[in-house]
């Protein structure tokens, strides 16, 4: 099987997460794992996220950014996108993770997509207490499952 | 008529005709992945199923 590269200057990855009866899960049009997007030549990556998460989860609670990185010679800039329920498609609970932390002048040499993940949530975790907007679209679940992580600014992570 | 079966890397799936898993694939490039798809890409990541 070739996969199906997705290319060009600035690569949209998307953790689409819900409060499931047990706590957070990962899910998505592709399953529990990043969902990558490719942006356009002159594509707004804000803009582009935006509309084809819209599209693919009409019913998506929130999308943020959270972080960015270099990897596979693009920038790759990670969006949460909060869904009611996994609805139809495949969800695995998220984990904990360390989070893979820079030297004072590098970046980690790897970082897995969990740690991403977990910095994502870590981030919702900030925006739940310094954004009234984020903190009015989350619900009381969602709020308790973030009192758990400690929030973290949006960072570059490599 | 040959059928196949295309696998996005992502995990999504279609089988069907040549005609078929090409437009799917088309759709699915364009919606989730905002990817032009061809032809040539799609059945890249096709294979014949057994008839």
């Amino acid at each position: 099987m070739i996969p199906l590269d997705v290319d060009g200057p600035v690569t949209i990855e998307v953790f689409t997460v819900a409060h499931g009866h047990e706590g957070l899960v990962l899910t998505g049009p592709c399953g529990a794992a990043p969902w990558l997007i490719e942006t356009g030549e002159g594509e707004h990556p804000l803009e582009t996220a935006v509309r084809i998460i819209e599209g693919a989860l009409p019913g998506s609670l929130l999308v943020h950014s959270t972080s960015w990185r270099f990897e596979r010679n693009s920038v790759v800039l990670t969006f949460l996108a909060v869904v009611p329920d996994p609805g139809s498609m495949d969800a695995a609970p998220v984990s904990r993770s360390d989070l893979a932390r820079n030297a004072e002048h590098a970046a980690p040499d790897e970082i897995s997509y969990g740690q991403v993940l977990e910095h994502a949530l870590r981030h919702l975790a900030w925006l739940a207490k310094d954004d009234e907007v984020v903190n009015a679209a989350l619900d009381a679940d969602w709020l308790e499952a973030l009192a758990g992580y400690v929030p973290e600014p949006f960072q570059q992570l490599s | 008529m040959q059928e196949y079966l295309l696998t996005c890397a992502c995990g999504w799936e279609a089988t069907g005709s040549e005609n078929d898993i090409v437009s799917a694939a088309k759709v699915h490039g364009r919606e989730i992945h905002n990817m032009d798809v061809s032809h040539e890409e799609a059945m890249a990541m096709a294979a014949p199923t057994a008839s």
